[in-house]
């Protein structure tokens, strides 16, 4: 691999929003790092990216290498001594981590990072209760942040708080409504809160996540469960439940259209044993 | 103007472009040629002491429609040629992204958990079993679909497993 190509797949694995930490390591080590003059100024926030993916696969020795270079470069960067803060955090050192961040925030009260780091830093802990606490309250002040919605989504998930967690991912829905996966979680989780009511709302946003996205297998299982439930549900009026009867039926042909296109012919026998596995979800 | 033309090939639409060019050029040029020729006429009359304070702009109607064409031709090729549209549709924007994007939020990683996802993987390779011994989501979605149900798509939330 060339060292553009490795600096192109960098760029779309940070665009695309990809946890692939193990691989920026890896092109970071086989390729990049001999090419680091040929970068130019690419390099430095080659550095960053590269640093908190070495934090994540628990590699210190290369993440405090790029610290020690951008801080030589930049001396007095909050970005950096974010940097820094986070070298501290996965060395374990949370209370040093702690003061720095709240060290920037003082600084700059609009250093919207830090202040998530100090929420991460909670999590570390386990302290879930006061993360969800200190997230809610950052909420109030920056409420377009959608990655702050979407973690407190998961930490009421967590807590098994479902209600709650369903009003934030209506937010989150909001800010992007042309979003499948948003659609398609929202439905995972009113479909957990369970009742008839919210099943039908669950049903409503898979067909939508499917509507957006032809591929989303996972919201057409979504339909496929939340239509029979509802197709033999007490609640349901007749039409409506001849109605779900239908888009259930609808679902799960598209399923095995799209198992036995991806199988083809030799994969004949497993379409039949999914087709039997649908038609097991229908009770 | 969401479609380009795949049904061209990009050689076509370089003839086609470079043809266009030529005809605009051309017209350019009769142009130029008819306005020379309308001021040697307005000569000859001021000579001859006619009416020489109407001057007719107008150019005639073919190297008008010569123009037109030539112009939307070449604007069409060049469109075609050098820029790849994207779709307008706003949804297209998320057709690509699975729910990994959904479950990885870079600002509330977390760090310190000595045992790694990455080293898990390397202990992984090393002892040559597959599966990670990943737990399911608290409000578990199913992966059938994909075929990399790979670490990536592990929560951040449950390591628990120090």
């Amino acid at each position: 691999m060339t060292w553009q190509e490795a600096r192109d797949r960098l760029k779309k694995i940070k665009e695309e929003r990809l946890r692939r930490s193990d691989e920026v390591v890896e092109l970071w080590e086989g390729v990049l790092s001999k090419n680091t003059r040929k970068l130019g100024d690419e390099v430095w926030t080659v550095y960053e990216q590269v640093c908190i993916a070495a934090l994540d696969c628990d590699r210190l020795d290369i993440s405090r290498n790029c610290v020690k270079l951008l801080d030589a470069r930049f001396p007095n960067s909050s970005r950096v001594k974010r940097l820094a803060g986070m070298n501290l955090e996965a060395d374990g050192k949370f209370d040093d981590a702690i003061r720095m961040y709240e060290a920037l925030t003082k600084a700059d009260e609009t250093d919207t990072l830090s202040r998530k780091r100090l929420i991460a830093i909670l999590k570390t802990q386990k302290k879930y209760r006061d993360a969800i606490e200190e997230l809610t309250d950052y909420l109030k002040t920056f409420q377009n942040d959608q990655e702050a919605w979407l973690e407190l989504v998961e930490l009421f998930c967590h807590e098994l708080d479902y209600n709650k967690a369903s009003f934030c991912m209506e937010e989150a829905l909001i800010h992007h409504p042309h979003n499948h996966l948003y659609h398609q979680r929202y439905a995972e989780i009113r479909y957990a809160l369970g009742g008839f009511e919210n099943i039908d709302t669950a049903r409503t946003h898979f067909a939508k996540a499917v509507q957006l996205c032809r591929w989303n297998t996972d919201a057409l299982y979504g339909m496929c469960i939340c239509a029979s439930h509802l197709a033999i549900s007490q609640k349901a009026t007749a039409q409506k439940r001849r109605d779900n009867q239908r888009y259930g039926e609808w679902a799960s042909n598209q399923l095995i259209e799209k198992h036995s296109d991806k199988l083809g012919a030799e994969g004949r026998s497993k379409v039949k044993n999914i087709s039997l596995l649908l038609e097991q979800l229908q009770v | 103007m969401a479609s380009t033309a795949t049904w061209m090939r990009p050689s076509v639409i370089k003839a086609i472009f470079i043809a266009g060019f030529g005809v605009l050029l051309h017209s350019a040029i009769s142009a130029a040629q008819h306005r020379s020729f309308q001021r040697i006429n307005r000569q000859v009359r001021e000579a001859g002491s006619v009416d020489a304070s109407v001057e007719d702009l107008n150019l005639p109607l073919d190297i008008w429609l010569e123009t037109l064409t030539s112009a939307v031709l070449v604007l069409w090729c060049f469109v075609q040629m050098t820029v790849k549209l994207k779709v307008i549709r706003p949804e297209a924007e998320y057709e690509n992204r699975t729910s990994e994007s959904l479950d990885f939020r870079p600002s509330f990683m977390v760090f310190g958990q000595k045992e790694s996802l990455y080293k898990l993987r390397l202990l992984d390779q090393t002892a040559g079993e597959a599966p990670l011994p990943v737990e399911g989501h608290a409000n578990a979605s199913q992966h059938p679909d994909q075929d990399e149900v790979t670490v990536e798509d592990a929560p951040q939330l449950e390591n628990d497993d120090e």
